[in-house]
């Protein structure tokens, strides 16, 4: 029994430097850019330091298209906020014919392979919006479909969690449906929102696959702007510089929303 | 859900026959945004594809050009041209590897989280959350971290295991190891971990099991549905993957998506659309099987009767 005890100790033990040792390699590529970066070399382990690399002058790439990828990143959480709320209202608190059918659509662009949906959206594009090629609008339009779900779903979540009585409370006292969702409803989903806007401004921010087919030279983001250098200049330092901007950018706010409402954001994962 | 509401109690029958019917329309009115973006910006162009799936291209003076005249010959094409069968199969095969390297890499971490103690839970749980809002960026630190004079090969070369640097990068292992690194998977699996009761593990012990083989035997065993979700999920991602192989390997990686795309570029449109449509058939069922495999209620009616 003893024995068994010693190995159960061993083995908690043995798991937990395993999994803190995954958490480092996961944490890594950070670091790794910032070794680049801080050393405007590729070599490693790193010869010298210098921050000449974080020169916003020499990193034109992020200056060019930084602004481009912040205002899809606004305007996607902006479209999706709009679109998601009352839709994840309407099927979490209300009986309705269709509701499992409005359900099942949100999660449609799960079951299309991105690429999948590229082609069909580019041909449709070329076909009746030839203009939309290469524009803010054609890049936003599927940066919406690809971020729905997630957004949705920490509205849903959020609601799932959130006393229906309240707001019944409010109705009976005599508020309208709008005072009483206004007043009482929303502000109580308001963690779920700003983790799902967060989430969703991170997403969009950093999109690649819908600016990398639609957005030709004109309406890129900076993740594809970075691969557009790389495939014109090779591996070089000043890239790492630009990703790990962008990321520290972007990460502020995941790591705002993860702490923000650790709970919620857990179950929003699985 | 509708509440009663003293001011239309003294309401006129009218106004309450107007206010029954806003009630009864407020659902549709509240899906109705959401449905028409979904219909104009997804379902459309999808619709479009299908159709395209069943034209001919045709050989013109200058270029190709498409006709409308239907036929099913893209969908034969599909399974008859060898390049994009070989590209299924890589790509069928390399997900299946990911899929399998993910969860037996990624069940001690998730382990961890859900009976762990012990300190570092929160590291561990917020680097889990890294690479799913920035797996772009992981592609490229691990461009620098597999180079002929990165971070891997000095580590190989320091312990003795390798004499000359490996070329890693444009290799499709460089993208494998990408994709294979712990992430929503473990949290899936410790979300079906942590809702087995460790009493199981102890009573197996308790009759004499080893702890590994009791973990096996009840833990494991029991949580198997959501593994096997995991599984799933992770193999559905390395099917649909672009940004990695691309970014990691080079534009041309082998993966099916690549294909698809160079036969979009390539302007043959039938072609793209029907391995297209292919390719969303096969994810569909996929995600079937994977809802049908989580399904709650599913698991209550196979352990309880």
């Amino acid at each position: 029994m003893w024995g068994s005890r010693w190995t159960v100790l061993v083995g908690r033990r043995l798991i937990q430097v395993y999994a803190i040792t995954a958490a480092l390699i996961l944490a890594y590529p950070t670091v790794q850019l910032f070794i680049v970066a801080a050393s405007d070399d590729i070599v490693f382990p790193p010869r010298y330091f210098s921050f000449t690399a974080f020169n916003l002058d020499k990193l034109p790439t992020l200056l060019e298209t930084m602004p481009f990828s912040i205002a899809l990143g606004l305007a996607t959480t902006g479209v999706l906020l709009a679109l998601a709320i009352p839709t994840s209202y309407a099927t979490q608190r209300m009986q309705f014919r269709g509701r499992a059918l409005a359900s099942a659509a949100i999660f449609l662009p799960v079951i299309i392979p991105g690429v999948g949906y590229m082609v069909a959206l580019g041909t449709a594009y070329i076909l009746v919006f030839p203009d939309l090629i290469g524009s803010f609008a054609g890049v936003l339009l599927p940066t919406v479909i690809f971020n729905l779900v997630w957004m949705v779903r920490a509205v849903q979540s959020s609601l799932s969690v959130t006393d229906p009585a309240y707001e019944d409370a409010a109705l009976m006292l005599g508020a309208s449906r709008i005072r009483a969702f206004f007043t009482v409803t929303l502000p109580a989903i308001a963690p779920g929102i700003a983790v799902g806007a967060m989430i969703t401004f991170a997403n969009s921010t950093t999109a690649f696959t819908a600016p990398y087919f639609l957005g030709r030279t004109t309406a890129l983001t900076t993740t594809v702007g970075i691969f557009n250098e790389l495939s014109r200049n090779s591996l070089i330092p000043r890239l790492a510089a630009e990703a790990l901007i962008v990321e520290l950018i972007v990460m502020s706010f995941v790591v705002a929303a993860y702490l923000m409402a650790r709970k919620r954001f857990r179950g929003l994962i699985i | 859900m509708t509440a009663a509401r003293p001011d239309l109690l003294v309401d006129s029958p009218h106004a309450r026959v107007a206010t029954r019917r806003l009630e009864r329309a407020l659902p549709y009115l509240l899906v109705a945004p959401v449905m028409i973006y979904i219909i104009i910006v997804l379902v459309i162009p999808v619709l479009i594809e299908i159709y395209y799936s069943f034209l001919t291209r045709e050989q013109g003076v200058y270029a190709y050009h498409i006709v409308r005249k239907f036929t099913l010959d893209n969908y034969v094409q599909v399974f008859a041209q060898r390049y994009i069968l070989e590209s299924l199969a890589f790509t069928i095969g390399i997900s299946l590897v990911i899929a399998a390297g993910t969860v037996v890499l990624g069940l001690p971490v998730a382990q961890f989280l859900a009976r762990g103690t012990g300190r570092g839970k929160i590291f561990v749980e917020m680097s889990l959350l890294l690479p799913l809002f920035g797996d772009i960026f992981t592609g490229y630190a691990l461009l620098y971290a597999f180079a002929p004079q990165g971070i891997v090969n000095w580590f190989l070369v320091g312990i003795g295991l390798i004499r000359e640097p490996l070329h890693l990068v444009n290799q499709p292992i460089s993208a494998v190891i990408a994709m294979m690194l712990p992430s929503l998977s473990v949290l899936l699996i410790r979300g079906a971990l942590a809702r087995i009761d460790p009493v199981y593990e102890e009573a197996a012990q308790m009759l004499g099991a080893n702890p590994l083989r009791a973990w096996f035997a009840t833990t494991f065993k029991l949580a198997r549905v959501g593994v096997a979700g995991a599984f799933l999920l992770t193999f559905i991602g390395g099917t649909g993957a672009f940004t990695i192989p691309v970014i990691l390997v080079n534009a041309d990686n082998g993966w099916i998506s690549t294909q698809l795309r160079g036969l979009f570029l390539d302007s043959n449109v039938p072609l793209a659309s029907s391995l297209s449509i292919v390719l969303t058939i096969l994810t569909a069922v996929l995600v079937y099987v994977y809802i049908r495999l989580t399904d709650t209620r599913a698991d209550v009616q196979r352990y309880v009767g």
